[in-house]
């Protein structure tokens, strides 16, 4: 059997995907975003929430066509099978690099931002090693994590705002696209890449109790994520001006050293940072199952803890030289994620949607 | 009995996880500082020396053991609670740097309240030690920023008579008094209004004052003569103390110029900033004799208009204030 | 290329898990072989003789019935009977039996030396034992077992049953108040060490027809007597068959002294530091357990009775909670925090010292530095040790008698307290941490659980000490990975908090009053869902016009 009897309920894939996207959405673009759209930049969130309802829409669509199948396997009985391993293997590619981009995203900021003496590779073999327990046990106490994390790592970072509210000035949010659309259409279109992980739901679709909640499940998902990326944008706007935004290499980080709450509560940074480990670690091992899974689906496996040591060897091995710096990994965030993320969230699903459509048609006459 | 290779499996387990924290513990720790392994630098003052083309950096670093025997009132004046040094260095981090020679321990900038900037330095422009600052891990956007007339290591030495040094008075000043007298800026402020359109930097300008001490006790206490060399010898006969006394005006990251006190208090009805004010007005009523107000919140409204091929603003400051 | 796949495929094929169907490897019947009952009383004697071992406690007393030269033998362990009631109920009717016709059924029954034995033994059985505790017995195992027991057993000649009368009389303590899970409020009694007690005093709490009783023999050399309660009707069928098969393994193990043994015989993941099993000797709370549809596992030998399934949040609960109105309210989320706490105080501090001291205010910071200069520990080995010391002392304290616990408390607090201080071996703020500590693991009700969370926070304490909150948090969520995947008779170990259950969490992280409980816990499937009816609420009354 290659399917294993796993439920999910709506609200732990909601959980999942929430922390998972926001995991890491809250790291470079409320920096990035600014840089190119300025003071618009909420804007630009908002677009990229409604960019990433429709890939929501599209991947249910898809997949409620094919119930009990994710993906991967769609893409097997919709392509056949050499095309459809061939898109597979894609995945297995996309799933492992990323992995490997987010842990060492992760470690890069520990190391640049908390701990200069500690070497990368502890925080990336330590991170992966604890997530493989984590996977070693399956994608039902994943979503269990995540669903016992969501609620305190939503909860912190709105505190982590109502301290800053007195600092907020709204008049510098405007005036409103001063510049033109295109700078917020381009900030949008690069934090895509964050809503579009939203095509998740396709990986999970066949393991809903309720598949017929998946578009809600989206829905609520982006809505929270754009909810905070918005909210957090015009904060920063209104504490510390885009200029400063757009300088800052982690803006949240500088914008939670700021807090002061009643003289006890004091630059409450390192508990942001603990919060934001938990989603971090979600987020990492959520990405070594799905490239655990993708293999065993692809190669046809039997389980995929076989082969997770050396996975995990693997993983650890390009987290550490896939990027010979950290300006390489920000340029690569900058430049390369936005198209290599949407060909898979977007373009892959679209074909696989459009070539079941001509399918259907072609039958039908 | 030969063990089953299952068995020898567990061994291997129980070997990995007894002694692989071991190995763990032996590598790590590469961050760990223990407490008494820093100094704790309180104040950065930082002037430009234009003969020798290079940045003088002073440091206020606090001395916990001086601080607690001064709290717990055994010990004497043996231990300061805090020392000043100083060092040169073509930028700050090689200025910094030089401090190693002072003191064994590193110097910690987590606590850092307060940034002094000499008037040369402002001159010259801001951007580059802005950068250092922002990018230093330590430091944050927080730490309030004052600008100085005055030689930075004098101002740094001055110090009132209430607190224990002057990074109390600069850094707790901003949430008291000083609200009325000078803009509170910190560096995210700063920097903000150095890079948004329409809007330029403003520092609290601090300079020093000198003042006869009440008593020989304080001058011993004030740490600016040590018991031994006795109190008759060298009693100073002046005290040097900090004042608030207007603001430095930026154009971008240059200094432009000064403000007195009451050019100060106008922007800040301008910025709608004053919460604590003393205000004294004539009798509305015609009546001899004066009215103090003493303005607890003030909102401005700032309106722009365009009168005979001139521009011109129109000011409208309300204020809630009590007679007193 | 399709072979290529396929080798690579067997080679990676899943191996079959060795844990799977353990239990059916297990004998399914105890490893005795069935001893049918003969007829002749020599041979009964015999077998009899053999069973129980000879020893020299086990009397065969041979007396005659009546005036008759009928002969019975009675066996019994020596000082296990009570002598009066043995008296009263056997040996005095049975040796004084005097011949009377009496008429039964409307015939006469006459026991002379020519009676038929079967009739001489239904008689002895119907009539002349007075006693309401007698056993029919076809195997004599059973009747040995009895025997080894504390009960008389008969022997008669020409049949093959044997009867067991229940004389014994149990080395036992009178009802005690539960020292170990005090309640303000709350019924004090505890639970007795004698099996039927408890059951007695479960039925005492449930005087209901759905409180069913199993009981099997548990341990091959003790015999211990081991019941299963449960709620029929009530409780989910699947749960007690579940119960009952894991219970098997109870049969086999050769020992049974306390409810740890069993218990460590039935949880799910017996590699996990967190006790997945309650344990409580407050009948009141097995009886409430019972009614929310979990069973109930009780023991001779040990006040100590299990409860299954166990959530995590049991563990931070106490009887108060349910008994008085705003205790439950307010100190669950209180115990929580103190259940933090004492996993991750003291490796707080010494991350917050030694890597992230930003987040100290200064004048905190000051005070602690200054209090630190001259310790010649590093803030972690202080830690270690003043830690290591209060668990030892806390052990030590436990196993010594109380008169002598209290010297120990004063060498304790004096000599490591002050005199590390005053000697500068310790900061006092170290002390104030693990005193803190201290105090808020007294706070977890479960002793058995806040003692592994004590054995936790050492772990915790080196990955803090290594690399700061990141350790922590590394630790923190591998703990909450693991507490996720647990589960206890199939309920997971979180739940309802994850898996989410709103209606459950009434009763997790506070207590709402009695009224808004509609359901019984949902993760328990329960058979009868609903608990009790609507419009419980009291309503405030109001003056009619």
């Amino acid at each position: 059997m290659l399917t294993e009897k796993i439920k999910i309920s709506s609200w732990q894939a909601t959980a999942l995907l929430t922390v998972n996207i926001i995991s890491t959405a809250i790291l470079y673009p409320p920096g990035f975003v600014p840089q190119l759209a300025g003071r618009d930049a909420w804007i630009s969130f908002a677009l990229s929430g409604v960019f990433g309802l429709s890939i929501v829409y599209l991947v249910v669509l898809l997949c409620s066509r094919y119930p009990g199948l994710n993906l991967l396997q769609i893409g097997e009985a919709v392509l056949g099978r050499f095309l459809g391993k061939l898109v597979g293997f894609g995945f297995v590619l996309f799933f492992i690099s990323t992995t490997a981009a987010i842990i060492l995203e992760f470690s890069d900021f520990m190391v640049t931002a908390f701990m200069p003496r500690t070497p990368l590779a502890v925080f990336n073999i330590l991170m992966i090693l604890f997530s493989l327990y984590a996977v070693y046990l399956g994608l039902e106490v994943i979503c269990r994590v995540s669903e016992a994390a969501v609620v305190p790592i939503l909860v912190f970072f709105l505190f982590t705002m109502v301290f800053m509210i007195g600092e907020v000035e709204l008049p510098s949010l405007l005036p409103v696209l001063d510049a033109g659309f295109m700078p917020v259409l381009r900030g949008s279109l690069f934090f895509l890449s964050w809503t579009a992980q939203a095509f998740l739901l396709g990986m999970l679709y066949p393991y809903l109790v309720r598949p017929q909640q998946a578009a809600k499940i989206g829905i609520y998902a982006i809505a929270i994520i754009s909810f905070y990326m918005i909210a957090g944008a015009i904060f920063l706007e209104g504490a510390l001006g885009s200029g400063q935004v757009a300088r800052l290499l982690y803006p949240l980080l500088s914008f939670a050293r700021l807090i002061k709450a009643g003289g006890f509560l004091e630059r409450l940074e390192a508990v942001v940072i603990l919060i934001w480990i938990f989603g971090q670690y979600i987020k990492i091992s959520l990405f070594i199952y799905f490239s655990a899974f993708s293999i065993r689906q692809v190669f046809g496996l039997a389980d995929y803890r076989t082969f997770l040591w050396p996975l995990a060897a693997l993983i650890a091995a390009l987290s550490l030289t896939i990027f010979g710096n950290s300006m390489e990994l920000e340029n690569f965030i900058k430049n390369i994620l936005s198209p290599f993320v949407l060909f898979f969230a977007l373009i892959i699903p679209l074909c696989l949607f459009g070539v079941t459509i001509l399918k259907n048609s072609v039958g039908k006459i | 009995m030969k063990n089953p290779p299952c068995k020898r499996k567990y061994y291997t387990v129980i070997f990995l996880v007894v002694f692989l924290p071991f190995l763990f513990f032996n590598a790590g720790c590469w961050d760990r500082e223990e407490l008494e392994e820093l100094a704790y630098v309180m104040v950065i003052g930082i002037d430009y020396l234009p003969e020798e083309e290079k940045l003088e950096v002073t440091t206020i670093i606090n001395h916990p053991r001086g601080l607690a025997m001064q709290v717990g009132g055994e010990g004497g004046g043996n231990d300061e609670p805090f020392h000043l040094i100083t060092t040169q260095g073509i930028s700050i981090s090689t200025a910094l740097e030089q401090q190693n020679a002072f003191i064994a321990r590193r110097a910690y900038f987590g606590h850092n309240e307060v940034i002094v900037v000499g008037e040369k330095l402002a001159r010259q422009g801001l951007h580059q030690i802005l950068d250092r600052l922002i990018r230093e891990r330590e430091v944050r956007l927080g730490n309030y920023m004052y600008v100085t007339a005055d030689d930075v290591k004098k101002v740094l030495r001055s110090h009132t008579k209430i607190e224990e040094g002057l990074a109390p008075f600069l850094s707790s000043q901003p949430e008291g008094t000083i609200s009325s007298l000078a803009p509170v800026v910190d560096i995210r402020k700063f920097v903000r209004s150095m890079l948004d359109e329409g809007i330029e930097p403003v520092l609290a300008l601090l300079s020093t004052r000198t003042e006869a001490p009440i008593s020989p006790r304080e001058a011993e206490t004030s740490g600016q003569v040590s018991p031994e060399e006795g109190l008759e010898k060298t009693l100073p006969d002046k005290l040097l103390v900090p004042e608030i006394s207007g603001a430095g005006v930026f154009k971008g990251d240059r200094l432009a110029g000064f403000m007195d006190i009451d050019e100060t208090k106008g922007l800040l009805y301008m910025q709608g900033e004053i919460k604590n004010s003393l205000e004294i007005i004539k009798d509305p009523l015609g009546n001899a004799g004066y009215i103090t107000l003493n303005v607890l919140e003030s909102r401005s409204k700032i309106a722009p208009f365009f009168q005979d091929g001139s521009p011109g603003v129109l000011l409208e400051v309300k204020a809630k204030s009590e007679i007193c | 290329m399709k072979n290529l796949f396929s080798s690579f495929r067997k080679g990676l094929r899943r191996r079959p898990r060795k844990n799977t169907g353990q239990i059916n490897k297990l004998p399914q019947k105890p490893d005795h072989p069935n001893y049918a009952v003969p007829l002749s009383l020599a041979e009964k004697t015999e077998i009899m003789g053999k069973l129980v071992g000879h020893s020299n406690d086990i009397v065969f007393r041979r007396f005659n019935l009546g005036f008759t030269d009928i002969q019975v033998i009675a066996v019994y362990a020596q000082g296990m009977a009570n002598s009066h009631a043995q008296n009263q109920a056997i040996f005095k009717s049975l040796m004084l039996y005097e011949e009377k016709s009496e008429e039964v059924g409307g015939g006469k029954r006459e026991i002379t030396g020519k009676s038929d034995p079967a009739l001489i033994y239904e008689l002895v059985k119907d009539n002349l034992i007075i006693t309401g505790q007698l056993t029919e017995h076809e195997d004599l195992w059973e009747a040995a077992i009895d025997v080894l027991s504390g009960d008389t057993v008969l022997l008669f000649d020409g049949v093959n049953k044997i009867l067991s009368v229940r004389v014994r009389q149990v080395p036992q303590k009178n009802i005690e108040d539960s020292e170990r899970e005090v309640s303000i409020r709350g019924p004090q009694t505890g639970f007795s060490e004698v099996l039927e007690t408890k059951i007695a005093q479960l039925r005492n709490k449930i005087k209901h027809p759905a409180l069913k009783i199993e009981s099997i023999r548990g341990g091959v050399y003790t015999n211990t007597g081991v019941v299963m309660a449960y709620l029929q009707g009530i409780v989910n069928p699947e749960l007690v068959e579940e119960a009952r098969r894991r219970l098997e393994r109870v049969i086999h193990v050769d020992g049974i002294w306390e409810s740890g043994v069993i218990e460590e015989l039935i949880e799910d993941n017996p590699f996990s530091p967190f006790p997945q099993v309650e344990i409580t000797e407050r009948p009141d709370k097995a009886a409430a357990q019972l009614i929310s549809g979990r069973v109930v596992i009780m023991m001779d030998g040990s006040p100590n009775v299990l409860i299954v399934p166990t959530i995590f949040w049991q563990f931070i609960q106490a009887s108060d909670d349910f008994y008085q109105r705003l205790i439950g309210f307010a100190l669950r989320p209180a115990r929580v925090i103190a259940l933090l706490l004492t996993l991750f105080l003291p490796s707080f501090y010494v991350a917050l010292t030694t890597y992230h001291r930003e987040m100290i205010p200064l004048s905190l910071l000051m005070a602690i530095s200054a209090a630190r200069e001259g310790v010649p520990f590093p803030a972690f080995v202080e830690a270690f040790i003043m830690e290591g010391i209060f668990e030892f002392l806390r052990e030590a304290g436990l196993r010594l008698p109380m008169q002598i616990g209290q010297a120990l408390s004063i060498v304790g607090a004096l000599v490591l307290g002050q005199a590390a201080i005053q000697a500068n071996l310790v900061s006092p703020a170290m002390v104030i941490v693990v005193a803190t500590t201290a105090v808020m693991s007294f706070m977890i009700p479960a002793f058995h659980f806040s003692v592994s969370l004590r054995l936790l926070r050492f772990v915790v304490l080196i990955f803090a000490a290594t690399l700061g909150f990141f350790g922590m948090l590394l630790m923190a969520v591998f703990l909450l990975t693991h507490v996720v995947s647990l589960r206890s008779f199939g309920v997971p170990y979180l739940s309802p908090l994850a898996p989410l259950n709103l209606d459950d969490l009434k009763d997790v992280l506070l207590r709402l009053p009695v009224w808004s409980h509609k359901y019984r816990p949902l993760i328990l499937r329960p058979q009868d869902i609903k608990r009790q009816d609507e419009g419980l609420k009291p309503v405030k009354p109001r003056p009619e016009k």
